[in-house]
């Protein structure tokens, strides 16, 4: 029945499942229900004006009560107390991270102190960069010859 | 013999030996950067660098005080160079490509021909002797004097000081990349027909490189806390493709040492990058600032290539 009324909404029913359809609406309230989720649905996707629907809303927000919260896959607990676990866990990750920057420098242990570093790729450099250097400062005539290539 | 004759005939043989020994050192590099602008030879030169090697044809004449000289690839696609004063005329599979030579340096022509910049920032030592192409070279290091670049190995001909062989170190010795001659032969003349088979030298060419602009008239930027001992040495600019925006390209150098700063327009869709990355013996550092992709290139350390990218300022 709910592939129907997505169809519905899709304009990917025929016609004679569109009477079929709108007649069980009018008698049945889990298909009334299920036709204005997908008429919302619809509209989202659509990007249409919406107005606020509390019955779907309220709906969501129980269905997330319900599920159990978890921090970073490690701590899985059906209470709300899991938040203010991850609160008062805080501090102490900080510490510890604090902890680590202090002895890798006092040991010089060598860490990759420049974060952004992992953001840069080789393939993130353009080739016309390269050329360009080897075009003006290279001694090497491979190098010299390759950015011909670019520089046209 | 009087004493004062015997005095003046030791003065006569130890004097010349003197002044030798007195001589300024560094005077070799620039009688060797020298001699690669006014030697005529002939010969095959192997190139490696971490990722790839290969040889080379050249030769090369001063003509009535203009430099000729003609490269050819011996692996891969059958490219060719040939320079013709500053003008530099690159022949491959894909045409012609005709540029304008400022800074470069190909080997054997390595050394700067004013030495004032190396003396500051390089130490100079002799090594050993060592055969390099069948002939005698002398072994000179110029050893980085911090760790903002690296060291240059250079021997050069002993009886026409043209440089034969160049290695470039890191502050672990390791090898950077190296040229080398295999073989090498000297003569009194070149036939200058040898160069104008190859391009016709009356004919006027056009430049392909149209989108480089020489004349930076709003440097909008400011330079602080730039590398010691590297100095600006070109400034070009070029067209982004299909928008009104220029980016820019700053070279520095420090006598061997080459890095370029450029400072590029965001365009739309593009991502800044931030990072050092490292191709072969080239370093790479990028930074974003203000709408702008700022990145420096260079084979130089690392740090080199960061504190350029940093220095910049809007």
């Amino acid at each position: 029945m709910n592939e129907k009324i997505s169809s519905l909404f899709d304009s990917e029913i025929n016609n004679k499942d569109v009477d079929t359809l709108l007649s069980k609406k009018s008698k049945m309230e889990g298909v009334r229900s299920s036709m204005s989720d997908y008429q919302l649905i619809s509209d989202v996707l659509k990007k249409k004006t919406i107005l606020p629907k509390s019955n779907l809303t309220d709906k969501i927000m129980t269905a997330i009560d319900k599920e159990p919260t978890q921090m970073g896959g490690l701590v899985k607990a059906n209470s709300s107390n899991t938040a203010v676990m991850s609160f008062e866990i805080l501090p102490v990750l900080a510490s510890l991270a604090v902890l680590i920057v202090i002895a890798s420098t006092a040991f010089n242990i060598e860490v990759n102190s420049t974060s952004t570093n992992q953001f840069l790729a080789k393939e993130d450099i353009p080739q016309e960069i390269i050329n360009a250097h080897h075009a003006a400062t290279a001694n090497n005539m491979n190098y010299f010859i390759q950015v011909g290539d670019s520089a046209k | 013999m009087t004493f004062f004759k015997k005095l003046l005939t030791l003065l006569c043989f130890v004097f010349p030996l003197l002044s030798f020994a007195m001589e300024d050192p560094w005077l070799i590099l620039e009688k060797s950067a020298k001699a690669s602008q006014q030697l005529n030879y002939e010969g095959v030169f192997h190139s490696q660098s971490s990722s790839e090697s290969n040889s080379t044809h050249v030769i090369h004449a001063n003509i009535d005080n203009k430099e000729y000289c003609l490269l050819k690839m011996l692996d891969g696609a059958p490219n060719e160079v040939f320079c013709s004063g500053d003008m530099v005329y690159v022949t491959s599979q894909d045409g012609l490509l005709i540029k304008k030579r400022k800074n470069q340096f190909l080997f054997p022509s390595v050394l700067p021909s004013d030495i004032k910049h190396l003396k500051k920032n390089y130490q100079l030592s002799f090594g050993e002797k060592k055969r390099v192409a069948d002939r005698m070279a002398q072994h000179i290091e110029l050893k980085a004097k911090d760790n903002l670049r690296f060291n240059y190995h250079i021997w050069i001909d002993d009886k026409n000081l043209l440089p034969l062989k160049l290695i470039v170190t890191n502050n672990k010795n390791q090898t950077i990349e190296q040229s080398t001659f295999t073989t090498i032969a000297f003569s009194e003349v070149i036939d200058k027909d040898i160069f104008e088979k190859n391009i016709n030298l009356s004919k006027v060419y056009v430049s392909k490189n149209k989108f480089v602009e020489n004349y930076v008239s709003n440097k909008f930027w400011n330079l602080k806390d730039l590398p010691s001992g590297f100095k600006e040495v070109d400034l070009i600019s070029r067209r982004v493709n299909g928008l009104n925006l220029l980016d820019y390209q700053i070279i520095f150098s420090d006598g061997l040492a080459y890095v370029s700063l450029f400072i590029r327009p965001i365009t739309r869709g593009t991502e800044p990058k931030e990072g050092t990355v490292a191709i072969g013996p080239t370093n790479i550092s990028a930074r974003y600032q203000d709408g702008y992709q700022i990145m420096s290139v260079g084979m130089v350390p690392p740090e080199t290539v960061n504190t350029f990218s940093g220095a910049i300022e809007f």
